[in-house]
């Protein structure tokens, strides 16, 4: 019982470190691990692997997964509400703030020179998921179907679920 | 009831997002932006670089943002809530089945499902660009932030510096 009050507190303590990504929380789930002797780094790459796969961030992953071990799907939930909890209060503040200065005419200049800076940082956050996805194993399979893909997806204008669906099937088909 | 809706949408969301905040964008495009009409393309990007500065995952921060708009304070509850129990669910079971998640057949699937999840990113975010890059000023700003990814500066660092400088130009001149 004691156990699952601290570790509910230690995802709240990550929850709210974590600045910038996904895998800011990383170093944070290291550390937790490690004081707790629940998991070592090993188990973190896996983690990593599979929050790559599985929906979710590994943040997420990783508080389910570990709550699950200790106390089944309920305390899979309680961590992973812990570890969203900062966020959504700070979410809350910042959005209300926000309401009300929105329309102020610099702050939409403002914003409308960040876009940019979003957009690089989105188009960086890319590289290693491309590096991931193709680099590993059947590269120029995976590349050949991919853009294959790309262009039917292009011209049939595919919903993007049927598309993870197409692609998945043909993961299945071919090895990938 | 728009808080069940919020957090059905969400949901469906959250079961599609593959790799990262970031990879749902072209989700949030389709369902939040372009079906339910819950927020514009600019403000969902807009809670993308407001996202850099919070802290936590930027995926719950995004859903936080548009259910706050939609519905206050519950409203960001339920699409919080919404985004992250798919998650749990899968990953409960897959903890309790697998032993090792390392089956095969689950890795081809999945090896698949990221080549979906590459194209629709390049897709969605080629077309941000287009729209939001228009001039050398937009150019030489994205440019400089790509650069300095590379230089392992931390987003939440680079969006501070940004920002702080947007500000001094702006309120200067």
């Amino acid at each position: 019982m004691l156990e699952i009050f601290i570790y509910s507190l230690e995802f709240i303590k990550i929850g709210l470190l974590a600045f910038g990504g996904g895998l800011a929380t990383i170093p944070f789930l290291k550390e937790f691990g490690l004081n707790y002797q629940l998991f070592d780094l090993e188990f973190i790459v896996e983690m990593i692997a599979i929050a790559e796969s599985t929906p979710g961030p590994i943040g997420i992953n990783m508080a389910s997964y570990v709550g699950y071990k200790i106390g089944g799907f309920l305390i899979a939930i309680n961590f992973s509400l812990a570890l969203v909890l900062p966020s959504l209060v700070v979410v809350i503040i910042i959005a209300r703030y926000l309401k009300n200065i929105n329309h102020h005419p610099k702050v939409q200049a403002v914003f409308k020179l960040l876009k940019p800076a979003t957009l690089a940082l989105i188009s960086a956050v890319l590289i290693p998921i491309i590096k991931i996805s193709f680099l590993k194993t059947n590269t120029i399979l995976k590349l050949s179907i991919a853009i294959i893909m790309f262009y039917i997806y292009r011209q049939l204008k595919l919903h993007p679920i049927l598309l993870i669906l197409i692609c998945g099937l043909l993961g299945l088909l071919f090895k990938l | 009831m728009v808080y069940l809706d919020l957090f059905l949408s969400f949901f469906k969301i959250g079961c599609v997002s593959f790799g990262g905040g970031y990879s749902i964008l072209p989700f949030l495009n389709k369902h939040i932006v372009t079906t339910k009409k819950w927020c514009t393309e600019e403000e969902l990007l807009n809670y993308y670089t407001i996202g850099q500065l919070t802290p936590g995952v930027i995926s719950v921060n995004v859903a936080g943002f548009i259910g706050y708009k939609m519905a206050g304070v519950f409203g960001s509850v339920f699409a919080t809530l919404g985004i992250i129990t798919p998650s749990i669910i899968i990953i409960s079971i897959l903890a309790s089945y697998l032993h090792n998640l390392n089956q095969s057949y689950l890795i081809y699937l999945l090896n698949g499902i990221k080549l979906a999840i590459c194209i629709l990113m390049i897709d969605n975010l080629y077309q941000l660009m287009k729209k939001n890059i228009k001039n050398y000023h937009h150019l030489l700003i994205y440019l400089g932030v790509l650069a300095l990814t590379f230089l392992n500066i931390s987003n939440v660092i680079i969006i501070l510096g940004l920002l702080i400088l947007i500000i001094g130009v702006k309120f200067n001149a």
